[in-house]
Formats: C-alpha cells, structure tokens, sequence
C-alpha cells in the first residue's frame, strides 16, 4: 500500500512518545490495581478464613463494634469465640483433615473424621482430583482416596488411613435460623475458629452467616453442644449441608458410583434408526462440555462401537468397561460417525469433576417443545413425552418449529430426533409427514 | 499423523489450491479454503480433529499477523486521504448489518443473548481474505483506499462492540455479589480489554521502533516483526487483554512511529504467505459444508440480512461523497467476506458462554463457508468492474507472484 513517505509520523515527535509510553503504562497499572477480584465460586480455590486467636478476634469484633453497632451480635460472637476456643480441642481436634497441595503450605480446604477410615468434605476444595493429601491436626500426612460424592450437595467422601481418635458425635437434629453455631477445624498447631448463625435452613441444607469471612471448603459446624451438624461447601453463598442426611446417601451411592468418567451419556441404538446408528455399539446421546470425551472430538450422535479392545454390544459391556476407568490413564474408543469409524484417545476425569462441568454448562441448547410440534397420539406413538424438548434433527440443532417441519416434510426416511426430558437426552425415530 | 506432517502436508496443499485457484479464476483464499474441507475431518481426514487442535497455535499466530496489518492501515496519512467519509460508511454498513440480523433472529424466536453475539459476528468484515484478494490483484484506486481504511475501521468497530456486548450479557447473567460489584467487574473488563490491550499495542509498538533502527537488515527486521507480534499475543494472553486489539494497536503504533515502520511491514510481508496459507487450509478444515444444509431458514435469513445490511449500508454511507458512480455501486460488495475474525470471536465465545456455543459456532461457521466462498469472488468482479484491478494472474504463471502482502 502507497503510503506517504515524506510526511512526518504521527508519532515521531520524542515527547509525543514519552507521552504515549507513559500513558500506556499508567493504564495497564491503574488495571492491574483496580482490577476486582475474581468472584468466587465452587470451583476456584478458597483460601481459610483468617485464623483469630480469641483475643484478636475480640480486637477485630470491637472494630466492628465502632464501625455499625450491633451488639447483640457482637456479644454472641465473642461468646462464641471463647466457646469455640474451648470446644475446639474435644470436637475438632482429632478429626480435622486439611488438604496441603503439592507441598504448599496453604490448606485448600478442611474435613472431618466421620468413621475410622473416612473423612467428609466438600467437592469444592478437591480442583477436580480423585486423590489429596490430607493432613491430621498431628501433622502427619496421608493420602486420601474419593470413595463417594452427593451430586446434591457436592460432599465427598475420601477413603484414608485408619485412626483411632475420637470421632464426633453426628447429629440429625436440625439448627432453626437464629441458631447459634461454631465452625471449627486446626491446621497444623493452629486453630480456626469461626462463630457462626444459621440464617436459613431447609431440604438438609443451611445458609450460614459467620463472623470472619465465608467458611472454608469442607469446615465442620458443630452446634453449642459439640456435635457434628453441617459440612460447608466453601462458596460465597454461605451455604453448608446436613451431615446425617448426606451420609445416608454418601453410604448408598458407594457401589454404583464410578470413580471414573468420560461425560457422556448414552442408549442403544433406537428402533427404526439402524440405518443412521448402525445395529452394534451404543449411542451417544450427550457429551459434557469440556468433559473428557468433548476434548476429544466425540459428539452426539457418535457411535461408541469398542473400549480398548473390548466390543461394545450393550449397555452393560460399556458401563463395566467405563468403571474400570482409572481418571488420568487414557483409553481408546472406537467411534463411528456417518459409517465411518475412526479411534479417539480419551482421558477419563474423577466423575465429580466432569458432573461440576455439566452444572456449570448450564441448560445447553434450547431446543423446540414438542408438544408444539406433534399431536399427543404422534407424540404417545413416537415415546417422546409431550413436556420434551426437540433438541436435534438427524444432528441438526434446530432452534425454531419452523425449522423441524421443513425437515419433516423433506424427509423421506425415518428421522433421528434427540429429545431432552428434564436432565435426560435420547433418540428417537419418528416417520416423516406424509 | 504427526504435527510436523500435517503443517507440511498443509503447505503442499495450499500451494497446490493457489495454483488451481488461479486456473479456475478464483481468490487464492477460495482455493486454500476448499483444500481445507477436503483434506480435514470432513473429507479425508488426513488433518485429523487432533491435529486441528495441536496447531491452534498457528491460527492465533496468524490471527495476530493479520491485525498486525490492518492496524498498520492506521495511519494518519492513508486516513488524511480517504477522508473522514470512512467513518460515516463503516458505521452505516456494520450497524445496519447488525440491526438487520437482529431483527431476523428476533422474528424467529431466538433468545437475547443469541441474538445480541450471533449480530456483532454479523458485523465483522474479513480482514485478511480482503487483504489477500486486494493484494493478488495488485488493486490500485479509490476504491481500493477506501476498503483497507473500511476494513480496518470495522474490525476496530466490532471489537469494541463485542467487548461492550459481552461485558453486558456477563453482567445481565452474573449472580453472584450485588449488582453493583456486577457492573463494576463488567466495566473493569471492557475497560481493561479496549484501554489495556490498546495499552500494551501502543508500549510494543514503540518499543519496535527503537530497536528496528538497529535492525538493518532485512532478515533482522523479520525476525523483529514476527517477535513482536508474537510477543504481543502472548502478553495479551497472559495480562488476560484482547490479543486482537493489542496487534491491532501495534500495527497502528508501528505505522505511526515512524519511516522504519513501512520498513517492518514489508519485511513482515515476506514472512506472511505460509502463515496465511495455514491458517486459511486450517478454517478449511474446521468447517463443516453439512452444516451449510443445516442452516435451516434461520441460518439463509442470516446470511442474507447480512449481505444485505453491508451493501446497503455502505451505499446508504456513501451518499454526499464524491467517489466515481461504479464504486459507489461495488463498494458494498466488497465487504460481504466474513471469516477470519469471526472465528476469533466465535472461539471466544465458546468460552465465556457455554450455553450458546453449540448454536453460535453453527450458524457462524456454515455461513463462513457461504461468505468465504462468494465474498472474494464479488471483491474480484468489483475491482475489475471498476478497473482497479492492475494485475488479473495467468493460470500457471511463474513470474507473477503477487502473494507477498506489503
């Protein structure tokens, strides 16, 4: 391009450039320093509350005192302080595990004994492993397995060395709102004590307001009485969830749980598609965004026809070879798309982790109400519920009615339709209009 | 296959499309497209999904390159010449594209947020493929001026507006905190990611200067112009700003500073043709041409409200100027090619809203393949209508290589 050679440079000037450069460099500082933090959410890293000895947290409460008088509030936490002080050694002392990362010295989160070999945190302090180090208010460190996860609460339970220290006392007596609580746990020689008020409680879980900051991943709350009541999620919603119901579930879920996932979901291939889908494999109905399979190219629609060397001829074969999944140890599938099958590497993730992706995807693509579509014999004949939603046709996503009844009407095969019913996607074969 | 192959076997494939491309009397950038799909996942498969991904690096190394340029198109003597009538048709051509996509996409049921991203992609004009069809025709005149002014000041344009776009619908979405810490984290990242991008394009860029008067010869002023670009997009990465308004702004910088700058540029053309090349065969590969029959009459709507609102909104932002009665005709066709950039954004995209990703990439990348392919060939029948093409390359003419961008 012809450009002007003798004219001066906008630039060329020395102050000009000065200028400039300092002006560039006040606004990348100025962005850096003003730059919020990041909001925190299950997924980021919490660091602990700050640890109070009980006369600091007093000196912190009277600031408090000065800056919006409450006192009701600010007598009960220092109440609370000095019980949660004298608690600490007889609840938490025994049955506090922290999570040091890679030799950091920072905890991620806490937990608490809840059997000989078992120890109750949060999901949010785990980033994503199935194995941390723990480490017991002794200081002595050892690993920690993931045996269990409430999907509903996001509370994990990890397998560990057995101890024969006190446990707590677990509790399935509810704290009302007002209640007063104590959520405690020792790192190393130091105690966090952070007193506590039940804001809201319902459905086995709690909003708590504490004093100090939000509760870290995994800290227990103990009620007036010592016993175990709740297990914090970590978040900035202040939220934490009842032990005892979660331990029922947590006992239940251990011996379908697989350790191991690759995100998708998947069925037998439907009746009237044999053409699209093939009569071996299963069908993959699902791939979590982010998950181990999406990484690898695998989509809806895809045919899983083997695990390693093992053939895929029912649901069963592949639920069996997917739990002997190890996360971290790559597999091979067998993948047909459009006929043509091709080997995909995949990388399985802890289950949890590839569940916390699925949350945080969100609803995913809005689809067309069948209902809005079809007549309800069509529907009946079709096993599409009328509450459904068309999310595809033959592997296009349709977003519009019009968009389905074009394709119904230039259709003259079966056609693939993937429906989604509340969390669960599937195909189904539908006759093109006549 | 290996990495290492699959560039090679990329390049080879490229230039056997340039070559073809010229035979059949289409945009080099048609050719390296069309090669794209057959070689990539859909066709052949010899540049297999993984291999896509391992080479991403490229695209955004590329990507980088090509703001480079167009942010060299910034300065104020190429400006000074087209006058401020630029301005006027970039804002009518790109803001009547998008109203009119909108209203589309709202007849037809879709939600906000999809509607507000899937216009400002609408917007976009493609920068490179502009760039490379100018520059194989040698295309000299006032139309020609115009469209690398245009170009530029619409990428710059689209930019901002996805930053305002996406800052919004993060705010709109955000639950936790109040709202006000809400709008202040979406104000601090617009800000951040215009102003601090901005920032740090204009700190390389001088700094570029300086050490090109020491970077006499022209291997060194190639390896100064690729290190900074470079270095340019990493940082960008890094200090979490836009990659794509920081070579922006270097490129403008650079043009601005002073006369080693044309200096830099012209060595940085010499380095440009593999990268291109790669990067256009790379788009080629991830496109889908089933996903064109898919579009659905949403997707045709799209396209077509699209095209539309960039004809007529440059011709509508041509009126009052004096320019020559055939370019005021063609100008508008000139900038229907959509692609590099609005992949950019798209990617970007699948990022920051997951829940969107599946319908934006769709619809996008299946019109992609419809802009790619018709909008050099209306760029080329605009300039030989106006006669602003000097150069129509022979088939198969050895000596006639017009692919270095200067």
């Amino acid at each position: 391009m012809d450009v002007g050679l003798t004219e001066p440079k906008l630039l060329a000037g020395g102050m000009v450039r000065v200028r400039l450069a300092v002006a560039s460099v006040l606004t990348l500082g100025l962005g850096a320093l003003l730059a919020p933090p990041a909001p925190s959410t299950a997924q980021t890293t919490l660091t602990p509350p700050q640890e109070y000895s009980a006369p600091l947290l007093e000196e912190q409460v009277q600031l408090r005192t000065t800056a919006r008088p409450f006192r009701g509030v600010v007598e009960a936490a220092s109440t609370l302080t000095a019980y949660g002080t004298a608690i600490l050694p007889a609840a938490a002392a025994p049955v506090s595990a922290d999570f040091a990362i890679d030799g950091t010295s920072s905890p991620r989160g806490f937990g608490v004994r809840v059997s000989a070999d078992e120890v109750l945190t949060h999901a949010s302090g785990l980033d994503g492993r199935s194995v941390v180090r723990l480490r017991d208010a002794s200081g002595i460190e050892y690993d920690g397995a993931l045996a269990a996860f409430d999907p509903d609460s996001g509370l994990v339970l990890l397998q560990t060395v057995p101890s024969d220290g006190a446990l707590p006392q677990i509790t399935s007596a509810v704290l009302s709102p007002g209640a007063l609580g104590v959520a405690a746990a020792r790192w190393g020689q130091r105690d966090t004590v952070v007193p506590a008020f039940i804001t809201s409680s319902g459905d086995g879980g709690y909003t708590i307001g504490s004093v100090g900051g939000p509760l870290a991943p995994g800290m227990p709350l103990f009620d007036l009485d010592g016993n175990l009541v709740a297990v914090a999620a970590g978040d900035s919603t202040g939220q934490a969830f009842g032990v005892a119901d979660v331990m029922t579930r947590l006992r239940a879920s251990t011996s379908v749980l697989p350790r191991a996932s690759i995100g998708v979901e998947y069925q037998l291939p439907p009746d009237g598609l044999g053409e699209r889908f093939g009569d071996h494999g299963v069908v993959v109905t699902h791939v979590v965004d982010g998950g181990p399979a999406n990484l690898s190219g695998v989509a809806a629609g895809d045919v899983l026809l083997g695990v390693g060397e093992v053939e895929i001829d029912s649901l069963d074969s592949l639920n069996r070879a997917l739990v002997a999944a190890v996360a971290g140890a790559p597999i091979g599938l067998t993948v047909s798309r459009n006929g043509r099958s091709r080997n995909v590497q995949v990388t399985p993730m802890a289950a949890f982790a590839v569940d916390a992706l699925a949350r945080r995807a969100g609803g995913g693509p809005a689809g067309v109400d069948a209902w809005a579509l079809f007549p309800e014999e069509r529907l009946a004949a079709a096993g599409i519920p009328p509450s459904a939603r068309i999310l595809s046709v033959n592997g296009r996503l349709v977003t519009t009615r019009l968009a389905v009844t074009r394709e119904l009407r230039r259709a003259t095969r079966p056609l693939a339709l993937l429906v989604q019913e509340g969390a669960r996607r599937f195909f189904v074969a539908i006759e093109p209009a006549r | 296959m290996n990495e290492i192959l699959s560039v090679g076997l990329i390049l080879m494939a490229a230039l056997l499309a340039g070559h073809l491309a010229q035979l059949v009397r289409v945009p080099e950038v048609t050719g390296y497209l069309l090669v794209g799909v057959i070689i990539g996942p859909a066709t052949l498969d010899l540049i297999t999904h993984e291999n896509i991904v391992a080479l991403g690096f490229l695209s955004d190394v590329a990507l980088g390159l090509i703001l480079f340029n167009i942010g060299s198109i910034f300065e104020v003597a190429n400006f000074r010449r087209v006058g401020r009538g630029v301005v006027r048709i970039t804002l009518w051509e790109a803001t009547l594209a998008f109203v009119l996509v909108a209203i589309v996409l709202i007849s037809s049921g879709m939600t906000m947020p999809l509607v507000l991203l899937l216009s400002v992609v609408a917007m976009e004009t493609a920068p490179a493929t502009t760039l490379m069809v100018l520059n194989e025709y040698d295309a000299k005149g006032p139309m020609t001026d115009r469209l690398l002014a245009l170009v530029a000041l619409n990428n710059l344009y689209v930019l901002l507006m996805f930053g305002v776009v996406t800052a919004g619908l993060t705010l709109a979405e955000s639950s936790s905190g109040t709202w006000l810490t809400a709008a202040y984290r979406a104000g601090h990242g617009l800000l951040w990611t215009t102003l601090g991008s901005v920032a740090l394009g204009a700190l390389l860029g001088l700094l570029m200067d300086v050490m090109a008067s020491r970077a006499k010869e022209s291997g060194e002023a190639m390896i100064l112009s690729i290190g900074a670009v470079l270095v340019g997009v990493g940082a960008a990465r890094w200090l979490g700003l836009s990659p794509l308004i920081s070579t922006l702004a270097l490129g403008a910088a650079v043009a601005n500073a002073s006369h080693h700058g044309d200096r830099l540029l012209r060595a940085l053309g010499r380095a440009d043709p593999p990268l291109y090349a790669a990067f256009f065969v790379l788009a080629g590969a991830e496109l889908v041409p089933s996903s064109v029959l898919g579009l659905g009459i949403v997707g045709v709507a799209y396209t077509v409200a699209r095209a539309v609102g960039k004809i007529a909104g440059a011709r509508i932002g041509l009126r009052g100027q004096a320019v020559p009665p055939l370019v005021r005709q063609q100008l508008g066709f000139c900038l229907v090619s959509s692609s590099s950039l609005a992949v950019g954004l798209t990617i970007q995209i699948r990022t920051a809203f997951p829940a969107y990703a599946a319908t934006v990439t769709g619809i996008v990348l299946a019109s992609v393949v419809i802009f790619e392919i018709v909008g050099p060939l209306l760029t080329r029948r605009a300039l030989i209508a106006t006669g602003e093409a000097t150069t129509i390359p022979a088939p198969l003419d050895e000596t006639s290589d017009a692919r270095a961008l200067s």
